[in-house]
């Protein structure tokens, strides 16, 4: 189905494309399950509420509801630590306040360091591109980029992380 | 090779050919994230609930005429008049409620000791958590520096005494007066179609109003958390397009004019607020927005974070559309305040700043060399911390008096540290429990 075909009437065909991808998306921001879930009914909620100004000539669909989803993940940790300008947890990863799953925390302390440093969209280009798997034309859509801008970004995400992450990282890696 | 890694490496390659001299590394940094990457496993049940609610409410606003208001067709007239009594009772509840209407927060003084014994997050004090050489919240940033540099402070400012007695920290409450009053709008409110007074026990969840217009805004009222934002109502704002030039900077008398401009708009009282201070104007490619800070003030003393940098209502600022998008950090509590035995110790407190105070100074075995950093003459401040509850389901905010030491060395652009100050909380209490050993930062997860 094409995203271009946007309505309450096809609204199911849309969820059924997009709610792993949404609510992966905000679980890699929030690592905790329980507020993932929460954030992905209020995101396609929001999504379907607005549906009337949703403009299939401004973007697609796909950017469109990832910017509602990157919107009502911030809005969640502006209310948790509402004195700091944060798009997701890694900006928060120090605070004890938030809930993590502990398997997820378990598997990101390796690299947890050298994300957080990156910026918020260098983090998702790493989420959508490695973790999600997504091809740099979904990534752009969702993004509402060009896909040379999001190779570019991948590409210098590469590069940073390279210059920062130290050998100890990789050694870890050989005892896992 | 793995394909997707293959993939990857192409595609980083036909950007940057420099790189494939790198390919191992590469290869083993895709790896690390690969295998780094959390289970995200969605639950079937959720997925088929929320559809259900989805394709119901889709149904149901299907349902509904053009350009009439939903609840016009699911109820009556009277629910709709009975809806915007609510919302201008909200809005009034908002003017007239908040605890620094007429300028001062509400201070409740209690006994000595009132807050217990002060035990803040371990997990702060952890080198690995909070960075390695910084972490923690502003401009101390968990950056890792390509090569490992050990920083070493040393105390070089002007002897200074600390009196004996008490000083006084503050417990910011939640509340729930937010809750409190929707929840009065609301067991009044008639639907026709159901009585709310029958529900027991209810409780308001989140609520969104939103302005239908250019440039509108979004206030969000968290009653549970008794907290509320307002953000710039992005449907209604000009989508930001690959084409366009970075926005032009202005001037910091003009961003701080938008910015206090727009709290007198809405009414937003600043009485208990230090004038406002730009905090990150990056401008250019780096930034869209400017943030202000409007430091917070408790009897007539300015509220820091743990990484010494003001704190209190921050405003953001479109330097595209010179236009604010977003206020958080409006203060909707009430604070109590209780007297603690003040640290006397000069040496103690010296030896806890020159070790990182807060945020403890990581040290690398192999580092290639080690910077000493100056600490200059130091200032008595409050500052917020978290404490867990005994049952380590809740927190609580404290603001803890402290010594705040400026980092004087001045850093080359090529030194990858960001610390500026260095915390050291002036309750005794406190600083045994920092000197305490570390636990696992594990078991806090």
């Amino acid at each position: 189905m094409s995203d271009k075909k946007v309505n309450r009437d096809n609204f199911g065909q849309l969820y059924d494309k997009y709610i792993k991808k949404i609510f992966n998306f905000i679980y890699y921001k929030t690592h905790h399950k329980e507020t993932a879930e929460d954030l992905t009914s209020e995101t396609f909620i929001k999504a379907l509420n607005n549906l009337g100004s949703f403009n299939e000539n401004k973007g697609s669909f796909s950017t469109w509801i990832y910017q509602i989803a990157r919107n009502t993940v911030i809005d969640f940790y502006r209310t948790k630590k509402n004195n700091v300008n944060v798009d997701d947890i890694w900006d928060l990863s120090t605070d004890e306040d938030i809930l993590r799953d502990l398997d997820t925390a378990k598997r990101l302390e390796d690299v947890k360091e050298y994300l957080k440093t990156l910026k918020s969209e260098q983090r998702e280009i790493v989420i959508l591109r490695v973790w999600e798997g997504m091809s740099y034309k979904e990534i752009s859509d969702a993004m509402g980029k060009t896909e040379a801008s999001c190779k570019m970004a991948f590409s210098r995400t590469i590069k940073t992380l390279k210059e920062t992450m130290p050998l100890s990282v990789f050694l870890s890696m050989l005892l896992f | 090779m793995d394909k997707q890694i293959k993939q990857i490496l192409r595609d980083v390659y036909s950007i940057d050919q420099s790189l494939k001299m790198h390919e191992s590394t590469l290869i083993k940094i895709i790896q690390e994230l690969l295998r780094s990457k959390p289970e995200s496993k969605i639950d079937e049940q959720f997925v088929r609930e929320l559809r259900a609610k989805v394709i119901e409410r889709a149904k149901l606003l299907s349902n509904i005429k053009p350009h009439t208001n939903m609840f016009n067709t699911l109820f009556n007239k009277k629910f709709t008049y009975a809806l915007v009594g609510t919302v201008i009772i909200i809005g009034a509840i908002i003017m007239i409620n908040l605890p620094q209407k007429g300028g001062k927060l509400a201070i409740n003084s209690l006994d000595e000791n009132a807050f217990g014994e002060l035990s803040f997050s371990q997990e702060v004090q952890n080198p690995e958590a909070s960075g390695r050489g910084g972490g923690g919240n502003g401009e101390i940033m968990g950056v890792v520096s390509p090569e490992m540099v050990n920083y070493n402070f040393i105390y070089a400012g002007d002897d200074f005494s600390l009196d004996s007695g008490q000083i006084t920290a503050y417990r910011v409450l939640k509340g729930d007066f937010l809750n409190k009053e929707l929840l009065n709008v609301a067991s009044n409110l008639d639907l026709s179609v159901l009585n709310l007074n029958k529900f027991q026990n209810i409780k308001i969840g989140n609520i969104e109003i939103s302005e239908d217009r250019d440039f509108g805004y979004s206030v969000y009222i968290y009653p549970r958390q008794n907290s509320l934002s307002i953000n710039a109502n992005w449907e209604k704002w000009p989508r930001r397009e690959e084409s366009d030039t970075p926005a032009e900077m202005l001037a910091d008398e003009e961003l701080l004019s938008v910015a206090d401009k727009f709290l007198a708009e809405y009414g937003i009282n600043t009485d208990m607020y230090e004038k406002g201070e730009i905090i990150n104007y990056a401008g250019g490619v780096l930034s869209e927005n400017a943030s202000i800070v409007y430091p917070l003030k408790i009897d007539d003393q300015i509220i820091y974070d743990q990484a010494g940098n003001k704190y209190g209502m921050n405003v953001s600022v479109s330097l595209r559309h010179k236009r604010v998008v977003s206020v958080y950090g409006i203060v909707t509590n009430t604070i109590e305040s209780s007297k603690y035995a003040k640290e006397t110790n000069k040496d103690k407190v010296i030896a806890f700043a020159e070790d990182g105070g807060l945020f403890k100074n990581y040290t690398y075995p192999n580092a290639v060399r080690t910077l000493d950093l100056e600490l200059g003459t130091p200032e008595v401040i409050l500052v917020t911390m978290w404490q867990r509850s005994e049952n380590k389901m809740d927190t609580a905010e404290i603001l803890v008096p402290s010594l705040v030491f400026p980092v004087i060395t001045e850093m080359s652009e090529q030194t990858y540290f960001y610390r500026t100050n260095v915390v050291v909380p002036l309750i005794g209490e406190l600083l045994d429990q920092y000197n305490k050993p570390i636990p696992d930062v594990r078991t806090f997860e």
